[in-house]
């Protein structure tokens, strides 16, 4: 993973693109564990969903919320999780979420996120999420 | 159970996505972007209906994988997607994959796809598993 910025801050105005969101969402209860499997269809009861973690995209989105990202124009390229440790039922996550890639194309821009899930000081779960964005036409282009 | 490279995964299928599933999975996941909730939404970004989320289709290959290795008996390390074609309320998924390596530590190295009732690929992933 390259985790040198192609985009200044200074282009984007008063954006930050170097700070860490850091979120605490919910503890894990069993509830969300079991609303995310039906939603989900899971036919695997044994444990906690590899993708529960999409849970904690929060600071994904307050980062598309920074960027004033259009969700019109948003799309998710590419998801992957590295898993270090199993998450359980009680834990208390932390969730540190950055900037690691921002590229610009003539019609595209291409964002990654990197999160780091956390118990205590442990990483559990390391997230990098891979998105499209659409730049808009310019004016007169068909 | 003995894994050989090349060696297929017993397919999953899944029962075709509803706007209803779409609506449980956002209150689940977190995840309430229109684009997979507001039908005018969707058409103004240039889809004709609501698309499913992405991180559903994952959530399939994932259930999959979980299913094929359970975690009684090996523990996933990685697992990487790629969103290739967008998927509509009421296509039916069907997660398939296979053996692509075995490294000398006995991990095994999993691709995995989603592939639509017309045949399409919808999302493809990469999976590191390693046995207990």
């Amino acid at each position: 993973m390259r985790e040198t910025l192609t985009k200044s801050p200074d282009q984007l105005g008063s954006v930050d693109l170097s700070a860490t969101i850091e979120l605490t969402p919910p503890k894990i209860t069993q509830a969300a564990v079991d609303s995310f499997r039906n939603a989900t269809r899971s036919t695997h009861s044994a444990e906690i969903p590899k993708t529960f973690v999409t849970l904690y995209r929060r600071g994904e989105f307050d980062w598309l919320g920074r960027l004033n990202v259009d969700f019109k124009n948003l799309l998710h390229a590419e998801q992957e999780y590295d898993y270090r440790d199993l998450l359980q039922v009680g834990d208390q996550p932390v969730v540190r979420t950055r900037v690691v890639d921002l590229k610009e194309r003539k019609s595209l821009t291409i964002l990654t996120l990197h999160s780091d899930i956390l118990v205590g000081e442990k990483i559990k779960v390391v997230s990098t999420t891979t998105f499209m964005i659409r730049n808009p036409r310019p004016e007169g282009d068909a | 159970m003995k894994w050989a490279e090349g060696q297929t995964l017993v397919p999953l299928a899944k029962p075709a996505i509803t706007r209803a599933q779409l609506s449980e999975y956002a209150e689940a996941s977190g995840d309430h972007n229109p684009i997979h909730l507001d039908e005018a939404f969707a058409k103004e970004a240039g889809f004709p209906s609501v698309i499913v989320h992405g991180m559903l289709s994952m959530a399939f290959l994932a259930d999959f994988l979980s299913a094929r290795f359970p975690d009684t008996n090996f523990q996933v390390q990685r697992l990487k997607t790629r969103f290739r074609k967008v998927t509509f309320p009421g296509d039916e998924l069907v997660c398939e994959g296979k053996v692509k390596k075995i490294n000398s530590d006995g991990s095994l190295v999993i691709s995995a796809w989603t592939q639509n009732q017309r045949g399409e690929l919808s999302c493809e992933a990469e999976a590191d598993i390693l046995p207990r």
